[in-house]
């Protein structure tokens, strides 16, 4: 395969050669014919003229005029010899001529043999010239060297070959040349080409020809930065889109400064104002000149005059731009710097000296403005990669704008669903303080009791023993006996009632303790005795026109099982409560006859402990059925119940102990949960 | 003095006689115990005219002692027996329902005995 290089030169060099090859062969030729042609003419005009001479000679019959003539080629140096030659035509006797007869009449020089009928030849040039005398006829035989000529034919080619090699060396140069100057930007373009083929988009050619390579040149350049450019706005694009945060943002003056270097501006600040006017501010993201952020911070639209520039520029879609000098420059940054927008000034100076000149360019975009500072006026040109790159930076910035509202927007999710969680948690503990709260009136009540026993009763003893003493004193030994007897029987229900309060104490610390979550063994019996009065003189002290019959029925057979005591006390108590709820419901209805009813029934089944809570109330509706165990999800007025009495009770039986709970209901006749726990 | 104590609390029993030995022992006062309302209008029906001071708790269970109280004043008896209401709770509102429904008394425990006592003896 041939480059181009080597076609140029293989071309050139063809033509070259062609060209050496005609001036070698061709010409040299040439030359010689026309040299002999032309000696040929000169030896014919020599001959002429000495036959003119010779005849005019001869006519006047001076001899004399023969040798003069003669003369005119006498002393030539190529002469190689001339002759008079006398023709005779002889005649028959019919006067047709017969016979010519020629006859050398003369020679000079003498001595050489002259045959009348030479021709020219390699060595010499014979011409004739005949003439007509009175005295004679004859011609003039003149012959030239042609020495000369062969010289000049040596000559000749000697100069063709010089020529010819010149010609095929200056050619060869030119060939080389020409092949030089067209492959190397050629080349050049080819390598710049592969290289951003490869990625690397900084590639220029340099090309200051004004041919079709030099405008092929420009093109490929042209190119290189169409696709730079637009590989900084993909840039800008993906980076944007990237971002996720407010943090993320502060990236924006860094990347900014990027592109707007590869795009080639000249620029030595630049920065993005986000405009909100909402909120009235601008969110203003600037560049030190080293290329670093200096941060965000806010500006109100009325704070600067330069923000009310750029608010109504902004809103006009305009570029906008503003000359600053020296002591300008100091000015702004010392206004940002005490409103306290700037922390550093000398980070924001950047260099050692503020700028001499300083040229801020605004260009609008749908969220802002894109500034870039320059110690020049921008071109229009540069001011138009600048647009584009606002534009993609917009493109990009309204695609984080979206994410980021979905972000709030799930980020807000979040939270709700945080504070759901956080107000379910609350309403789970109100839900237990309530039922304690519930507890407390009935707690008061039952311990109350007890503790009136334990008082009397001992009060009584106090005054037994006293009476005692008197009848030890008379000696009344039956009296003694039957107050002794009494005694025993007042001590006994002291401690009898002494235990009750205590065991309702224990109860209701149970209930309020929730960080103890053990199994214990427990008496099931005793807690559901226990806590169906709870629950009824807890009902009862809230409400005073309640009321309602309560009975158990507790299988003695049934032993303690491991449970959670809190927990399965607050499941009766939920359950209990409800079922009192239920009747006391129905009461009011004001059915006749109606007794408001609920009891508990504790059996021992294989490996179970069954507990039945039944109560004569309204009974649960198929469509509430469903629902009953599903949190918040309570029948009761606003306030009254929290709807997670049976959702909880629902997790602690069946997650908490791996037990049963069942409902068996009948619209109008009543309900009955039903308990069951393994042993 | 026949007198009908209603408590669903069955120590009430040993306590009131206890308390009151001396008077049952001298026959001063009689006393029967009821452990419901229900109970204690059965009571009633037995002891017609004999019961002249019903001492009833209001909490129990089943028929409470305002409905008793209410049942006694409104329906039983001519004249209705004196009906003292004893009860832990002392608030106002069980108070002004037993006035209403014609309680001649009305006594918050811990019941003071001798207190109790003076009261039953005015009655006497």
């Amino acid at each position: 395969m041939f480059t181009v290089k080597g076609k140029i030169l293989m071309t050139v060099l063809t033509v070259v050669m062609m060209f050496a090859l005609f001036i070698l062969f061709y010409f040299p030729k040439r030359q010689e014919r026309y040299l002999l042609e032309n000696y040929n003419n000169e030896v014919e005009n020599f001959v002429k003229t000495v036959a003119l001479g010779v005849k005019i000679a001869l006519t006047e019959q001076n001899f004399e005029g023969v040798e003069t003539a003669i003369d005119f080629v006498r002393h030539d140096e190529r002469l190689e010899f001339v002759s008079l030659i006398q023709i005779d035509t002889i005649k028959n006797s019919d006067g047709v001529e017969t016979k010519i007869e020629k006859t050398v009449f003369k020679t000079y020089p003498e001595n050489i043999e002259v045959n009348p009928e030479a021709v020219s030849n390699e060595q010499f040039i014979i011409k004739h010239a005949s003439f007509a005398s009175p005295m004679m006829n004859g011609m003039i035989m003149l012959s030239f060297s042609t020495k000369d000529i062969v010289k000049s034919k040596k000559q000749i080619r000697l100069t063709s070959i010089l020529a010819s090699l010149i010609v095929f060396i200056i050619g060869l140069v030119i060939g080389y040349l020409l092949a030089r100057n067209i492959s190397r930007p050629v080349l050049a373009l080819r390598d710049a080409a592969n290289k951003v083929g490869e990625g690397d988009l900084t590639q220029s050619v340099k090309n200051q020809s004004r041919d079709e390579i030099g405008e092929l040149g420009i093109a490929f350049n042209k190119m290189v930065r169409d696709l730079s450019i637009e590989a900084a706005m993909e840039r800008v694009r993906h980076e944007i889109a990237n971002m996720r945060t407010k943090d993320d943002l502060l990236s924006i003056t860094p990347l900014i400064w990027k592109e707007l270097e590869t795009l080639a501006v000249p620029f030595f600040r630049c920065g993005v104002f986000i405009i909100d006017e909402t909120e009235q501010i601008i969110q203003s993201y600037l560049s030190s000149p080293d290329g670093q952020t200096l941060g965000v911070f806010n500006l109100q639209f009325k704070e600067d005059e330069i923000a009310g520039h750029l608010v109504t520029n902004w809103q006009k879609e305009t570029i906008y731009t503003e000359h600053w000098d020296k002591n300008k420059f100091m000015a702004w940054m010392h206004s940002m710097a005490k409103k306290g927008h700037i922390k550093d000034a000398t980070i924001y100076q950047g260099a050692s000296k503020p700028p001499e000149s300083l040229d801020l360019h605004f260009v609008p975009f749908k969220q802002g403005m894109l500034y870039v500072g320059n110690t020049y006026p921008l071109s229009s040109e540069a001011l138009h990669l600048v647009k584009t790159l606002a534009e993609a930076f917009s493109i990009a910035y309204s695609r984080y704008e979206d994410f980021k509202k979905l972000e709030d927007a799930k980020n807000q999710m979040e939270k709700t669903l945080s504070e759901l969680r956080s107000t379910q948690s609350q309403l789970i503990q109100s839900e237990k303080m309530a039922s304690l709260g519930e507890l407390t009136a009935g707690i008061a009540h039952e311990i109350q009791n007890p503790l009136n026993f334990v008082n009397n009763f001992s009060e009584l003893s106090i005054d037994l023993i006293k009476e005692m003493k008197e009848e030890l004193t008379n000696g009344n030994v039956k009296e003694v006996e039957d107050i002794s007897l009494d005694l025993i029987q007042n001590m006994d229900k002291i401690n009898h009632h002494g235990k009750r309060a205590s065991s309702i104490v224990k109860a209701m610390l149970e209930h309020s303790r929730s960080g103890e979550r053990d199994k214990v063994l427990t008496d099931i019996n005793a807690i559901a005795d226990e806590y169906l009065r709870l629950a009824y003189h807890g009902l009862r002290a809230k409400d005073k026109s309640f009321n309602a019959d309560f009975s158990s029925d507790l299988d003695q057979n049934l032993s303690k099982i491991y449970v959670i005591p809190q927990d399965i006390c607050r499941v009766f108590l939920n359950i209990i409560n409800n079922a009192f709820y239920e009747v006391a419901k129905k009461a009011k209805e004001g059915i006749e006859g109606y007794l408001p009813s609920v009891s508990i029934r504790t059996k021992k089944l294989k490996n179970k402990v069954e507990i039945r809570i039944k109560d004569n109330g309204n009974g649960i509706p198929p469509d509430v059925l469903d629902k009953i165990f599903q949190p918040f999800f309570t029948t009761k007025p606003t306030g009254q119940g929290t709807g997670l009495g049976l959702s909880l009770s629902y997790d602690i039986i069946i997650k908490g102990h791996s037990g049963e709970l069942k409902i068996d209901t009948k619209v109008g006749d009543g309900t009955e949960f039903i308990i069951l726990l393994p042993e | 003095m026949k007198i009908l104590v209603v408590d669903d609390e069955h120590d009430i029993q040993p306590l009131f006689e206890q308390r009151f030995r001396k008077e049952i022992r001298s026959g001063e006062f009689i006393f029967v115990f009821a452990y419901s309302g229900e109970q204690a209008l059965e009571c009633l029906k037995d002891y017609t005219h004999e019961a002249v001071l019903i001492l009833s708790d209001i909490n129990m269970p089943g028929m409470s002692g305002l409905e008793l109280l209410k049942n006694i004043k409104q329906k039983h008896h001519q004249p209705p027996p004196v009906v003292m209401m004893i009860t832990a709770y002392g608030d106002s509102d069980n108070y002004t329902r037993a006035m209403e429904l014609g309680a001649d008394d009305f006594i918050t425990k811990p019941v003071d005995f001798s207190t109790l006592k003076e009261k039953i003896k005015t009655i006497h």
